[in-house]
Parts: structure tokens; C-alpha cells; sequence
């Protein structure tokens, strides 16, 4: 991730999990494969009973796993918006920010939170 | 005793509301929502407004009265902590307030809010809304 002075996020990897949406910064998500092992899944930070398809990727950052539904790459710098304090300290305090991307918003989280299962199933 | 300065006037279900006018912004529909992942449930979910990120505040599940629909708008709350939506299923307008402004709990949301105050259409809980919105950064 490149946060630029003008508060712009420049690479993200855009990721479907139970339905819901999450953007990782590119800089934490050394590769991306089909599912081949077990991981946790992002859809259990939305719903602690949600399941990864069979189809699943995997998003590999150093030794940690995390398996989401789809991913796609998003190159162009987007504005990150500021956090609400409402949801300051919502999920461990691991919400970068936010941005849009394609109409859509999406919460920028840390790969490395959601993997360790910070927060999680906190609903 | 009656309020000096008028209240914008909202119900949420069966309960109605007022916030202070000069802190409510605007009523604005409710858009498709982006979910946050570990939010607590009270906590809809957040759109892009005008530049920023608005956390939508389901007034009813947060006072334990949950609604069978979803509320369709919302009322923008400003405060120096930053701003939220609360959800409404009718907005009714400013009014001048009468009666208590005395704390409606001494825990959870109900510290936050004041009354029982009287309108034309019925009694209101007053949100404070300074100490709610940090009560929700608290909660969060």
C-alpha cells in the first residue's frame, strides 16, 4: 500500500467473503492460489458459522493463510476516507480506512489481523 | 420545563426521538449498506456521503425493540466526534420540547438519553448526542 500525500491508497486487492466485501493492501498479500489447504476463512469476521466454498483462494502473506471467495487486483489510487469514530475501535481497531473502488465501498482491513482472527465473531 | 431551542423530531418504530436541530444535518434514504466486519449488530453498516463514511445506527436494536422492517431513512447526526446516521421510519419535524431532560438510564444507550419529554405527538426520548456518539465509539 502507497498512501501518498494526498491521502490516496495506490494498490489493493479486492476480496468477496460470505457476501460482504473487504480490500487488503497489495503490499500484505504476497500471492494469491487456489485453495489447497486450510485457511481461515474472511467470511467468519461477518458470520462466525460462514464456510469457504470449495472454490476458494487462498491469500498468502508471509506464513499466514487467509481464504476468501474472489479477488481481483485494483491498481488505481483511490482516496482513503477516514474511519468513523463509531467504528474506531470495531474489529480491534484493524480498519485502515475506507475507499471506493468501482461505485462500491469498501472497508481496507489488515491481512495479517484478519488472519490471526482478531475480533472475530464479535456479532 | 420546556426546551429552548428546537428539536428534530424522528420515530423509530413505536418510540420517537429528538435530537437537538442544530445537530441534525440532514435526512438522507438509506443506500445500499457496506458491512464492517466484528461491527456489533446495532450497527448497520456504512455508506459514502458527501465525501465521507457514515456509520448507519439501528436506533431500535440499540434500545433492545427491534423492528420487523428496516428502517428506509435516516437522520444525519453532527457532533465534534464525528457524525451518524440513525435509522427512522418517520421524521415528524422540529418541535419545542417540554418536560423532563432527566437521564432515561444509568447504563448502556439509556444514559444517553433524556426525558421523558413531551411533544404534540406523543412523549420523546432526547438523545444527548454528544455523549451517544462517544458512547458509540465506546460500544464499537
Amino acid at each position: 500500500m502507497t498512501v501518498t500525500a494526498s491521502d490516496h491508497i495506490s494498490g489493493l486487492v479486492l476480496c468477496h467473503a460470505g457476501g460482504q466485501r473487504l480490500a487488503i493492501p497489495a503490499q500484505e498479500v504476497d500471492a494469491f492460489e487456489p485453495a489447497g489447504e486450510a485457511a481461515r476463512y474472511a467470511g467468519a469476521a461477518f458470520e462466525s458459522d460462514a464456510r469457504a466454498p470449495a472454490d476458494a483462494k487462498v491469500l498468502r502473506h508471509r506464513e499466514l493463510t487467509l481464504s476468501v471467495d474472489r479477488v481481483e487486483v485494483f491498481a488505481t489510487p483511490v482516496p482513503r476516507l477516514a474511519v468513523p469514530s463509531a467504528l474506531s475501535s470495531s474489529w480491534g481497531g484493524a480498519l485502515v480506512c475506507f475507499v471506493e473502488c468501482a461505485g462500491e465501498l469498501w472497508p481496507v482491513v489488515s491481512l495479517e489481523r484478519l488472519a490471526r482472527g482478531d475480533g472475530e465473531a464479535a456479532r | 420545563m420546556a426546551d429552548a431551542h428546537g428539536h428534530l423530531l424522528f420515530a423509530c418504530g413505536s418510540s420517537l426521538y429528538g435530537v437537538p436541530a442544530d445537530t441534525a444535518s440532514e435526512v438522507v434514504n438509506v443506500p445500499a449498506l457496506t458491512r464492517v466486519p466484528g461491527a456489533p449488530s446495532h450497527l448497520l453498516g456504512v455508506f459514502a456521503h458527501r465525501g465521507e463514511v457514515l456509520p448507519v445506527v439501528d436506533l431500535s436494536r440499540l434500545t433492545g425493540k427491534p423492528l420487523e422492517d428496516t428502517a428506509r431513512r435516516a437522520v444525519v447526526v453532527r457532533t465534534p466526534r464525528g457524525a451518524v446516521a440513525l435509522t427512522a421510519t418517520r421524521v415528524l419535524g422540529v418541535s419545542t420540547l417540554e418536560g423532563s431532560f432527566d437521564r432515561l438510564g444509568e447504563s448502556g444507550v439509556h444514559q444517553h438519553l433524556r426525558g421523558p419529554a413531551h411533544a404534540e405527538q406523543g412523549e420523546v426520548a432526547v438523545i444527548d448526542t454528544q455523549t451517544f456518539v462517544e458512547f458509540l465509539a465506546s460500544a464499537g
